[in-house]
């Protein structure tokens, strides 16, 4: 499922918007105060070097063909992490996590239900122990307040 | 295999885990009955609005510490550490815990001012007020080998140079910035303010000549003071400080009574508490500033001022407090508008 | 000498059952926090301190010290193994650490990594023991424009010297400044780029940045390139096989030598910390040493380089803590408040108040730094290991180990949004072969570089003639050019000779 879009052209396309932005954005701001540089000194510095840079390798890059590709398996993990934390404002970010780890294994890995399982739970039941209890960093409980 | 890796793993961590319980362990909870009405039902919360190690983070688990193990609160205390945004984290924080009465956090005028001039979205006074527990003070320090000995020395060198004396503090929008800003405009000076991330910085600028004053907290510059490497000139508060600092003339003395600035180090609780909840958290902390241990180990070893104000007390003051702090940043142009 | 005898009653003391546990204790514990991402020396330090408000000073110091330096062990572990940096000063170590690993040879980074770290804490300790408070005064001297030279150093060096193309490096340092622009301005402490987010009122987290693109980033990295890591080499890794030859060890010997001493200079310097002098000596390194274009593809002079460096700069950091009072970056503040906690008087007067507690902590550092040593190598079969473990397994536990360990740096679920976020953008920049490296780098530099300047700037006025007043920045303003322009120019002068020479043989 790979799509053959050039894709440094776009992503250089992308950083040259975001350098254009932080231009824009630091010329808002006080460039020298006070004898020294201002809030905005440095960012207008940074964006117009990454203006320049994207710029030029842009024009460069122009007409050349990529030989990387966004690839839409990236989605994948991203969208399960998302979707493991929107899930976890309801049963809990810990018990999300659970589940995450299990269903990867089993629907995505295809691996066996037992293993699956016994995985699922040694392991954030291990990094429970130590970031929860140990630590102390108490994850967010969700709407039901469970763990 | 990974079964195993992790079981030995589990075990490991197991065996640290219980070391590390044991040795902070609960002590016994022998509540002394509260005097009827509110207690709390769960482990109190206890937010500090900055990174372990600090100063609130010491007061608060000093607090924590004492209350509970001293019976004068019946559940133990989690201290939450939320730093980020020079306090706006924290604050924004318990107000979404409104009607959550088993929660405090740790207060320090600092924040009351950052929040202030950084126009967060929640501040102080939205907050509910709870005891104040500790004035600390601050000094006008210099390097023993250092061009001025005395603040009227600054005073003649900035007049005939404008902007060439140079005074150290951490932060912006804060006490050390607040007392920079008092002494420009009432001593009438034009005179440099040179930021730093932390007192600890500062004092390396002090100490190695690269500003001409600085500006620190008693605990933040007694090592040295000792040493002999750095003499305080002034100090900001009202009255004299005692021991080592017996010495240091107030502004007061020096002819300028108007140069106040204390910290100033309190608690709150959520928007909203309840009035039961308050009287609670009065009489419990009101009980552990009068222990021996509060005394001895916090006040004493850091140089504090010991005080005790109720929540109306505390509210009364801030309110008075919050409006200097408006006055003088917008006069000096730190709050715009 | 004076010194020779203090310290011998040092480790006399230092000796004690409870002192031995209390070191032990602190190792093992810092071995472990390390290696965790996202909890580094300042969580592990500020967890354990509250509990030793009860402890005799010296046992809890020298726990806290044992916690301090062994994450700095610890780092590197999952550096190498799995590419997520334990704490900001292991970014380095991955670098080469993991190509190594990859290639089948974590054993062999592994051991470059804690040999190179025993090295730099042994070399750091000795430079304590022997000029400790000299040091320190020295690093005083180091004025906001100095310390301002040094980072424009790091930073203009960042970009040529990571990745293959110099202008991919140069716009990834660009984007670290940038990204390092959102949140409080060091001038006015006004808010800029927050987006009217709270959250983002004091600037992105670096922990979640560098879990999302480095750590987060790899798992994105096995999903899409799967076939990859099929390849991996499935033989056992043992201790006799992760020892070095001969010849990789007389490669490693010089570097973990010279990055120490830089390491424990910088360590030293108010402000700096590991992190910093981790970048600094893979930076100098990948400049002079002759296996240079190796490094960042696996070559364990990157690893030794950074892990020397890392461990002598945590040991550095005490020399101005315990000579004046003054801590060297965060995790020495925070044993700051431990030492007044205890009731003791930080300052220059501590080695002559408390000199059985000064000398007590020196000695213990170095048996604590042999017992880190002898433990790493000893675990180094079982972590070696974890290289095999399946990568479909792999990837959701290091996602949960992802979240968990950036959502407990600052309790907040906002640094975990952010971790996705920055993934994402890792990525993406990846489709352009721009390097994270830089990026991560300039982020952490350039808050730095803006207080220095702020400071420098007040402190003269607005002249900038304080730039080039002090012999320190002169040596600084030297370096930034032999490191950086001087190669440039020799290669044009060396292309237009070249140039010249056909022309001449045609002719």
């Amino acid at each position: 499922m790979k799509e053959k879009v050039n894709a440094q052209k776009i992503v250089l396309a992308l950083v040259f918007l975001a350098g254009v932005y932080w231009i824009i954005g630091s010329l808002q701001l006080d460039l020298w105060v006070r004898n020294g540089p201002g809030g905005g000194f440095l960012p207008l510095l940074a964006g117009i070097l990454c203006v320049g840079f994207s710029g030029v390798m842009l024009l460069r890059e122009w007409h050349k063909e990529s030989d990387t590709a966004f690839s839409v398996r990236a989605l994948i993990p991203w969208g399960a992490l998302i979707g493991m934390i929107l899930c976890g404002k309801l049963i809990g970010i810990f018990l999300s996590l659970v589940l995450f780890v299990f269903l990867w294994l089993y629907l995505f890995e295809k691996f066996p239900l037992r293993n699956s399982i016994l995985t699922a739970v040694i392991w954030p039941g291990f990094l429970y122990l130590i970031f929860v209890v140990w630590l102390g960093s108490p994850l967010p409980k969700g709407l039901l307040g469970l763990l | 295999m990974k079964q195993w890796f992790s079981v030995i793993c589990a075990s490991f961590m197991a065996a640290s885990v219980l070391l590390t319980a044991c040795s902070g362990s609960a002590a016994p909870s022998e509540s002394k009955g509260t005097s009827g009405g509110w207690a709390p039902k769960s482990e109190i919360e206890f937010v500090v609005p900055s990174a372990p190690g600090g100063g609130s983070d010491t007061n608060a688990r000093m607090i924590a510490d004492i209350a509970f193990t001293g019976g004068f609160s019946p559940k133990n205390f989690k201290v939450n550490n939320m730093p980020g945004g020079s306090g706006g984290v924290a604050f924004s924080y318990m107000a979404t815990k409104k009607g959550n009465d088993e929660i405090l956090m740790v207060l320090h005028n600092g924040q009351i001012m950052s929040t202030l001039v950084n126009k967060s979205p929640v501040v102080a006074s939205d907050l509910t007020y709870l005891p104040v527990v500790a004035f600390d003070n601050l000094l006008l320090c210099i390097n023993k080998n250092g061009k001025y000995k005395s603040v009227e020395e600054m005073i003649e060198a900035a007049k005939a140079n404008p902007g060439s004396v140079k005074i150290g503090g951490s932060q912006r929008g804060n006490t050390d910035h607040l007392c920079f800003e008092m002494m420009r405009k009432y001593l009438n000076v034009d005179i440099t303010y040179v930021q730093f991330n932390s007192s600890g910085e500062t004092m390396s600028a002090l100490l190695g000549d690269h500003v001409d004053f600085g500006i620190f907290n008693p605990s933040e510059c007694v090592g040295q003071v000792e040493a002999g490497e750095i003499q305080p000139t002034a100090t900001f508060a009202e009255n004299r400080l005692s021991g080592k600092f017996a010495q240091v003339r107030t502004f007061k003395e020096i002819g300028y009574p108007d140069i106040l600035v204390t910290e100033v180090r309190a608690l709150a609780g959520t928007p909203g508490m309840s009035a039961e909840a308050i009287a609670f958290y009065d009489d419990m902390i009101r009980k552990v500033t009068e222990t021996e241990r509060w005394k001895t180990e916090y006040i004493e070893k850091n140089y504090l001022t010991p005080v005790y104000m109720t929540s109306a007390e505390a509210k009364k003051f801030f309110d008075e407090e919050t409006q200097k702090y408006n006055s003088i940043f917008k006069e000096v142009g730190i709050i715009q508008g | 000498m004076e010194t020779l005898g203090l310290l011998m009653e040092g480790v006399a003391i230092s000796l004690t059952p409870e002192n031995l546990l209390a070191c032990l204790v602190g190792g093992l514990l810092g071995m472990c926090l390390g290696s965790m991402p996202g909890v580094g020396s300042l969580a592990g330090v500020s967890l354990l301190l509250p509990l030793t408000f009860k402890m005799n000073p010296t046992a809890a110091i020298i726990m806290l010290a044992a916690l301090y330096y062994s994450t700095m062990y610890g780092g590197c572990f999952s550096a190498i193994l799995v590419n997520i940096p334990g704490d900001s000063p292991a970014i380095m170590t991955a670098l080469d650490g993991y190509p190594l690993a990859r290639q089948g040879k974590a054993g062999k980074a592994l051991f470059s990594a804690n040999l190179a770290s025993w090295i730099g804490g042994a070399i750091g300790i000795l430079a304590l023991t022997l000029i400790g408070p000299l040091a320190a005064k020295f690093g005083l001297q180091f004025g906001s424009p100095d310390l301002a030279w040094l980072i424009i150093l790091a930073l203009t060096s960042i970009g040529w010297i990571i990745g293959d193309s110099p202008s991919r490096g140069l716009l990834a340092t660009a984007l670290g400044i940038m990204v390092a622009s959102i949140g409080l301005d060091a001038a006015l402490g006004l808010p800029r780029f927050s987006f009217n987010n709270v959250y983002l009122f004091s600037g992105i987290n670096m922990v979640p940045m560098v879990i999302g693109m480095f750590g987060f980033g790899q798992v994105i990295d096995m999903v899409v390139n799967r076939d990859n890591f099929k390849k991996m080499k499935t033989e056992r890794i043992t201790i006799k096989e992760s020892l070095l030859s001969q010849e990789e060890l007389k490669r490693i010997l010089p570097v973990s030598f010279r990055q120490s001493c830089i390491g424990t200079f910088v360590g030293v310097l108010p402000g700096a910390g590991a992190t910093m002098s981790a970048f600094l000596s893979y930076i100098i390194e990948k400049r002079i040493n002759k296996n240079r274009d190796l490094m960042g593809k696996g070559a364990v002079e990157g690893v030794a380089a950074s892990e020397s460096s890392n461990n002598a700069a945590a040991i550095g950091a005490f020399a101005p803590l315990l000579s004046l009072g003054i801590p060297g970056g965060g995790t020495t503040a925070v044993l700051l408040g431990g030492l007044m906690m205890w009731g003791l008087q930080p300052g220059p007067m501590l080695f002559q108040t408390n000199p059985d507690f000064v000398w007590g902590l020196i000695g213990s550092m170095y048996i604590g730094n042999v017992v880190c040593l002898l433990i790493s190598i000893a675990f180094i079969p079982f972590l070696a290991n974890i290289v095999r473990i399946p990568t479909g397994y792999m990837i959701p536990c290091i996602t949960a180990v992802c979240v968990m360990g950036t959502f407990s740096t600052n309790n907040s679920m906002f640094d975990v949004y952010v971790m996705i976020a920055f993934a994402a953008i890792a990525y993406i920049l990846k489709q352009a072969k721009i390097p994270s490296a830089p990026l991560l780098l300039a982020y952490v530099l350039t808050p730095m570089l803006e207080m220095y300047l702020r400071q420098s700037f007040d402190m003269s006025g607005g002249s900038l003639g304080i730039f080039v007043s002090s012999p320190i920045s002169i040596v600084l303003i030297l370096l930034i050019f032999v490191f950086c322009l001087a190669p440039v120019m020799i290669n044009t002068l060396k292309k237009k000779h070249n140039i010249e020479g056909n022309v001449i043989d045609e002719g």
